[in-house]
């Protein structure tokens, strides 16, 4: 209780200091005048009264600073004269200071882009509900379509008809949706304009597809299964960012009539805008239409052209669901012997399926760009490195370029811990401006790498990786550089701060040839040898020139 | 070095609560006099260490302080003890009691009586 309470007081006398100062002067000042008073009375002169009252009472400067150290929050007073100093140093040395911000920053902008990259490509789930829960036909994406009753490997794409089997039988799947494997480009006018028609991606999905995600319309509707239904109305379903770039979010846009490749289409819903549809690519759907106003593909058995996602119910077992799923693939296909030539009942036995973690959707471009992802992401943790062990470097130089300065302090009474403090609060100050730098190089940086690998094309989505950094990383680069900033900004005062007090005042060793040619490492040397370097500096023995 | 003055500085402020409590209201040079006339040359050396040690254990709730005119009539800062300070006091002077009586018995043992 007490602490606090003092704690309290330290904070709002901080805010009325200067009143406090007057106050203790005022006090010493009465205490003065009465022990001159008291030392005029035992029949001193009035000078020497005076100066024995101020004898007795001590050092004045002193006792303001003892008084000090009480009143107010040094902590917060000693960290604004710190960061005011290292401010003001950083200033005198522009060259040090722009080079280890400028390394700094480029570290970590360029780890932070690439990873963000890497992060929506790769470990990235889709913008959905419970993306865990969800399970996916497959374990290689295929493009698009494939024919006849057998498939290489794996069965991974599926007739419409298979599609329905699958639904009906499987009991374990909540939802289980289905959607063309590839988009088809449509040409889009709304119905009653004379303005000429754009081309724009569309896919065709099951009924249940919004429902198995488990996404709700932004505006209007999503589908049901009535609109999946053969003799059905046609709806569609326009994509955010469709609604607010093409139509300028007109709210009259649901219920209209649009006209995709001449045929006319409801729109009765927006989805909603994180939503890129189940498959990440560098142009999404822009249109989602029902499966039941294909008309073509869809009478047909044998024509593979759909991918299964698939939310389990809860407790449902994947592994249960595979092994049905492979005797119901079966059953199916022996419903279609008859059908089937004589190369298909050749490989019947060999027909199975395998199901997948489906969170991330259909990862064509994951398992397209993985392994160039990994080399581009183990080389910027080798960039963050040597950018490590530079900025090691330039902190340790500069620690021991300033040898001289804090000798000369140290023999002016500052208290090493202090001295420590100082060094402490400029590597902070650096490691701050560095990573602010950095965050603005990790938006740039994201941004010119995705318009780079994924070239926008006009009036068309783009890639929906967002440029912004993701947080995690840009804390772990921001975190490594600080301590590296800080372990060697604090190692070359602290080092000084052991050497014997005799060799403290002069410079001796410090422009010795050796020591400076183990601080100089390559630039493209490991970390390790900087670290040895480093051991090297703080090892050595100071020589006493005397 | 830094041990020693914080033992000053505690008893220090135990001496400043029991003047308080024995006098009544004082000013610092008050406080001053009185702890010097009865330690001797302790606080002699420096009256000036006084003031920080009256800031400390104002802020802690142990004093209060205000402006008053002192007996010829100059501008004072008086201190008095506050409720909290009374009893901080005497838990202080119990704990400062027991020690002291461990310390004695520490001095009084010869090596004779522990054989």
């Amino acid at each position: 209780m007490r602490p606090l309470r003092r704690f309290f007081h330290r904070l709002t006398s901080w805010a009325r200091r200067q009143q406090d100062e007057d106050r203790l002067r005022a006090e010493i000042e009465e205490h003065l005048a009465m022990q001159t008073a008291e030392n005029l009375r035992a029949g001193l002169s009035p000078t020497e009264a005076r100066r024995q009252a101020a004898l007795k009472f001590g050092t004045v400067e002193a006792i303001k600073e003892g008084y000090r150290e009480q009143r107010g929050l040094p902590f917060l007073e000693t960290l604004i004269q710190d960061t005011r100093y290292a401010l003001r140093r950083l200033r005198k040395s522009p060259a040090f200071t722009i080079t280890t911000v400028v390394t700094l920053a480029l570290g970590i902008g360029a780890t932070t882009s690439i990873f963000t990259l890497v992060h929506a490509v790769i470990l990235k789930s889709l913008a959905v509900a419970n993306p865990a829960e969800l399970y996916r036909l497959g374990k290689e994406s295929r493009c698009c379509y494939w024919s006849r009753y057998s498939q290489d490997k794996e069965f991974s794409l599926v007739s419409y008809e298979l599609y329905k089997y699958f639904r009906n039988h499987t009991k374990e799947f909540a939802e289980l949706a289905a959607f063309a494997a590839s988009e088809q480009l449509s040409g889009v006018r709304r119905a009653g304009t004379s303005a000429p028609a754009q081309s724009y991606p569309s896919e065709f999905v099951s009924g249940n597809y919004f429902t198995m995600f488990g996404i709700n319309a932004y505006a209007g509707r999503v589908f049901t299964a009535a609109d999946d239904r053969p003799g059905a109305p046609p709806v569609a379903i326009m994509s955010y960012r469709l609604w607010q770039q093409g139509y300028g979010s007109d709210p009259s846009v649901i219920g209209a009539v649009f006209n995709l490749s001449d045929s006319p289409f409801v729109v009765v819903g927006i989805s909603p805008p994180g939503f890129f549809g189940d498959t990440l690519r560098d142009n999404p759907p822009d249109f989602f239409l029902p499966l039941a106003t294909e008309g073509d593909d869809i009478n047909k058995p044998d024509t593979h052209w759909l991918d299964l996602i698939g939310r389990l119910r809860p407790g449902a077992a994947p592994a249960t669901i595979e092994a049905e799923m492979r005797v119901e693939l079966k059953q199916w296909l022996r419903s279609h012997w008859g059908e089937m030539d004589a190369n298909d009942r050749a490989k019947f036995p060999q027909q199975t399926l395998f199901l997948g973690p489906g969170g991330a959707g259909i990862t064509s471009m994951r398992e397209e760009y993985e392994h160039w992802l990994q080399i581009l992401m183990m080389v910027s943790a080798f960039v963050l490195l040597i950018v490590c062990a530079n900025v090691a470097n330039l902190m340790l130089v500069r620690g021991l370029e300033r040898r001289r300065q804090t000798s000369l302090s140290m023999a002016l009474g500052a208290r090493p811990s202090r001295l420590v403090r100082q060094a402490l609060t400029e590597s902070i100050i650096l490691s701050l401006v560095g990573g602010a730098a950095g965050l603005i190089i990790a938006f740039a940086g994201t941004r010119l790498i995705l318009h780079f690998a994924f070239p926008p094309v006009f009036g068309a989505a783009g890639i929906p990786i967002s440029a912004s950094p993701s947080m995690p990383v840009l804390l772990f680069a921001f975190s490594l550089s600080l301590i590296t900033g800080v372990t060697f900004g604090i190692a070359a005062p602290a080092a000084l701060l052991r050497a014997p007090a005799r060799s403290r005042g002069r410079c001796s060793w410090y422009s010795r040839p050796r020591s400076r040619l183990f601080c100089f490492p390559p630039r493209d040397s490991s970390p390790p040898l900087c670290a040895i370097s480093s051991i090297r500096i703080l090892d050595s023995k100071p020589i006493d020139a005397s | 070095m830094k041990e020693k003055a914080d033992v000053l500085q505690g008893t220090l402020a135990l001496m400043v609560l029991k003047t308080l409590d024995v006098l009544g209201p004082l000013h610092g040079y008050g406080i001053a006099r009185r702890i010097e006339q009865i330690s001797g040359d302790l606080l002699a050396v420096n009256q000036g260490t006084l003031y920080p040690v009256l800031l400390k254990l104002e802020q802690e709730g142990s004093i209060a302080s205000e402006w008053g005119a002192s007996e010829n009539n100059r501008k004072a800062r008086f201190y008095r003890l506050t409720r909290d300070g009374r009893k901080q006091l005497r838990a202080e002077a119990r704990d400062w009691e027991q020690t002291a009586a461990i310390i004695e018995r520490f001095f009084i043992v010869k090596a004779e009586d522990l054989q």
